[in-house]
């Protein structure tokens, strides 16, 4: 009865944070697209671009507010079901999301109403102040959450007396050891995620040869952000792994799959864990690949999960295939920028129904990877 | 002062910032089931739009702050008014959405307006229900609230304390209308405002009397028991609480249309504040004070004089966003952007359907597409692979100042 209570208390939490995840994600990224929309309209003066705020600030808008009120939840639901944990870690983690509310919340709450609607009741200078105030405080969120996060992967700057944790240096325990790259990661999986709902939802359009003007700007836009950033993403990935790797060195070695050190290890696709005997049942891969990825050279070696003790491992199924999940999306994103490259140039961005096609395919990829990751 | 102390102020601020705020833009949904006609209808709802999201926030600074500044009273207060909390999270998601759904809904507007009212509706009765049970005691038991069954949380007395709340809200939603709306609508709710009084005062009558005749109406642990109701801040309360309300009443009518709001918030911010200090020094009565409940850190301090810095600057806009949204509600197209504007956005540009007139094209024979596609592919992943950090960053920088470069070459973005 109690495990169950447990178990389900685990999946309310993973739940409840994973669809409350895809909202504020959206958010960012999507207050960065309509402040760049925004200045676009301001400079040119072109419709276009007009069109194109008012269609994304609609769907913004109903994004945030479900952000907003699935945020509420997040907030009362450490103390609903992790009545121990929130009480031992109450001072830190309320201290950090305190400020969150304080400096992000009120200041998109505060904006959102004049962006959205006061269109007839602010000049246009004011106007585009309101857009960038929203999408700074998407921002400031995104880094108190983020710096939470990280605190509880990697704590730093605290002392733990009479069953609680306390802040000691405030500074080293927000911006503690991954937070730095965390950081980044997050921010720019916010950005693919909305990059790759504007190009899916303008694709459609091209597609239908609706709305043509409208969705070839935001398709062409949505996919030079995805272009310029899908390097910086893998790269920021490839470190935060080399970090985890420090830190968390249980979560790394159930990530790839082994359970023996491995030298020059396959990069593994599919595995059937067997926990109890501490082996795979079946195990399929690529060849070189892992040792390549994960240590820099062909014949590095790659740990193996039996180096944490059988209690403290992490489930393995679950970790692996999130992981794969994500990074196999990764890898049709770094495609799909690759092939724009190739279209745009060669003038077929617009005409390539195959690549329109996989682009509404894509929608939904960045959020997938997000909450895969 | 006491650093507890200063950080409960902060909570009761903005416990009295939420009651009023978000007071009345659930008042609007609880009024919401007594006006039919469609487009009254769009236009309380328009009154609220720009504000809720702000007023709202409240809620979660308030959650937040005893979560960082009194985690002890978080953790017993939460697990043990479990229901009506998730009850209401559901209910404030549930107007929330609602709210920006009956927008955009066209034949299912009617389900989304019920949706808001009841949401709005739940949400205010178990917000009363988390209050009556503050005001009746929690018994704290070796840390963890003392409860013998999941519905300790029902009893008469919270029942009431939720229903009195349902009318609190209705009066300020009411009047905040009766402030943004004209014409006829506001002539309805001018009627509205006179009607609510009534029962609210019957109600604070029940509450505050009640217990001499009824058993059931006396609150169990005595946080709020027969005691208190000859004491000097309650008698102070009833006094201004009827002159307040008369003078709501006899304001109503007046030309005037701000003047009963201010009076109704003066009001529920003065009930608001008589009940947090009938707290005191309790966090969670009986048995839980501040000073138990909090945490002596170093975090908390940092956590308090931002809060006492950036909560003015909030305000500030806060002000300005109500300032920027003020006058009238009517009509349809409130917030929609000017005429000029508008004309733009229905007049049609000419776009052929695979045209690509004014952009240098590159024409590249398929051989060098694929080499350079397998390139990129090599080169990210092998050669990057091999390479150390600042290659990567240097090679990612030259590729992006290329790629953008080319753009505004050939394809103007």
């Amino acid at each position: 009865m109690n495990n169950f209570a447990e178990f389900l208390s685990r999946f309310q939490f993973g739940f409840t944070a994973s669809y409350h995840i895809m909202f504020p994600a959206l958010s960012i990224g999507l207050s960065w697209f309509l402040v760049l929309i925004h200045g676009m309209y301001l400079k040119t003066g072109k419709v276009e671009y007009f069109r194109i705020y008012k269609f994304w600030t609609s769907i913004f808008a109903l994004n945030f507010s479900i952000g907003v009120v699935t945020g509420i939840f997040m907030s009362f639901q450490f103390g609903l079901n992790w009545s121990k944990f929130s009480y031992a870690a109450g001072p830190v983690l309320g201290s950090i999301i305190g400020l969150e509310v304080m400096t992000a919340f009120f200041l998109e709450a505060g904006f959102l109403g004049i962006m959205l609607l006061g269109w007839n009741r602010v000049n246009k200078k004011v106007h585009f102040f309101a857009t960038l105030m929203v999408a700074v405080g998407t921002l400031i969120s995104a880094t108190w959450i983020l710096g939470a996060n990280s605190w509880l992967h990697t704590p730093a700057g605290y002392k733990f007396s009479n069953g609680q944790y306390f802040i000691t240096e405030w500074w080293h325990a927000v911006f503690n050891p991954s937070f730095y790259i965390r950081y980044p990661h997050m921010l720019l999986a916010s950005m693919f995620a909305s990059s790759f709902l504007v190009a899916g939802i303008s694709a459609w359009y091209l597609l239908k040869n609706r709305y043509l003007s409208f969705a070839k700007t935001t398709y062409s836009i949505s996919l030079a952000i995805i272009t310029v950033l899908i390097p910086v993403q893998l790269w920021v990935g490839d470190t935060l792994y080399a970090k985890m790797a420090v830190y968390q060195p249980a979560k790394t070695e159930a990530l790839e799959g082994f359970w023996e050190d491995t030298p020059t290890a396959p990069y593994l696709l599919f595995v059937n864990p067997d926990f109890k005997n501490q082996r795979n049942d079946v195990q399929v891969g690529i060849p070189y690949m892992g040792s390549i990825l994960i240590t820099h050279s062909l014949h590095g070696t790659v740990q193996g999960l039996k180096r944490t003790p059988p209690e403290n491992q992490p489930n393995m199924a679950l970790t692996f295939y999130f992981f794969r999940v994500m990074f196999l999306i990764a890898i049709l994103m770094f495609f799909t920028a690759l092939t724009s490259i190739a279209l745009r140039f060669t003038g077929n961005l617009f005409v390539k129904r195959w690549f329109l096609k996989m682009s509404i395919f894509m929608t939904p990829a960045g959020v997938i990877a997000t909450i895969a990751g | 002062m006491d650093i507890h102390i200063l950080f409960a102020l902060v909570i009761c601020f903005a416990a009295v910032m939420y009651t009023i705020f978000d007071g009345f833009d659930l008042g609007v949904g609880i009024l919401f089931p007594f006006i039919k006609n469609e487009s009254s209808r769009d236009t309380m709802v328009d009154s609220i739009t720009p504000v809720w999201d702000g007023n709202e926030t409240w809620l979660i600074l308030l959650g937040v702050g005893l979560f960082g500044g009194f985690p002890k009273a978080y953790s017993v207060l939460l697990p043990a008014l479990y229901l009506p909390l998730i009850v209401m999270v559901i209910g404030l998601i549930l107007r929330g959405v609602a709210m920006e759904f009956r927008f955009v809904s066209v034949h299912r507007k009617s389900w989304w307006d019920a949706a808001f009212s009841f949401g709005s509706v739940m949400a205010v009765f178990c917000q009363g229900l988390v209050l009556g049970n503050l005001m009746e005691g929690i018994k704290v038991y070796k840390d963890i609230a003392y409860r013998d069954i999941t519905f300790n949380f029902l009893s008469p007395f919270t029942i009431l304390i939720g229903l009195v709340l349902i009318v609190t809200y209705a009066l300020i939603g009411a009047t905040w209308l009766n402030f943004k709306t004209s014409g006829k609508l506001q002539a309805t709710f001018k009627r509205f405002v006179k009607r609510i009084i009534f029962c609210l005062l019957l109600l604070l009558i029940l509450v505050v009397f009640g217990r001499f005749y009824l058993e059931i109406f006396i609150p169990r642990f005595g946080a709020f028991g027969i005691g208190r109701i000859l004491s000097l801040p309650s008698i102070v309360w009833y006094i201004a609480t009827v002159i307040l309300t008369a003078a709501i009443y006899f304001t109503v009518d007046r030309k005037n249309d701000i003047l009963p709001f201010v009076l109704n918030i003066l009001m529920t911010a003065g009930s608001a504040l008589y009940i947090v200090s009938g707290f005191w020094p309790y966090i969670v009565p009986p048995d839980l004070t501040i000073f138990d409940a909090g945490s002596p850190a170093y975090g908390n301090r940092i956590l308090l004089i931002c809060s006492l810095v950036i909560v003015p600057i909030i305000l500030a806009y806060f002000i300005y966003s109500y300032i920027v949204f003020k006058g009238k509600v009517s009509g349809k197209d409130n917030y929609e952007p000017s005429l000029a504007e508008s004309e733009l956005l229905k007049s049609k540009v000419k776009v052929n359907g695979n045209d690509h007139a004014g952009f240098k094209v590159l024409t590249m024979a398929w051989p060098w597409r694929i080499a350079i596609s397998l390139g990129g592919i090599f080169f990210f992943f092998v050669v990057l692979g091999f390479f150390g950090d600042l290659t990567a960053q240097f090679a990612i920088a030259v590729f992006i100042v290329i790629f953008l470069a080319a753009c505004f070459k050939y394809q103007r973005i």
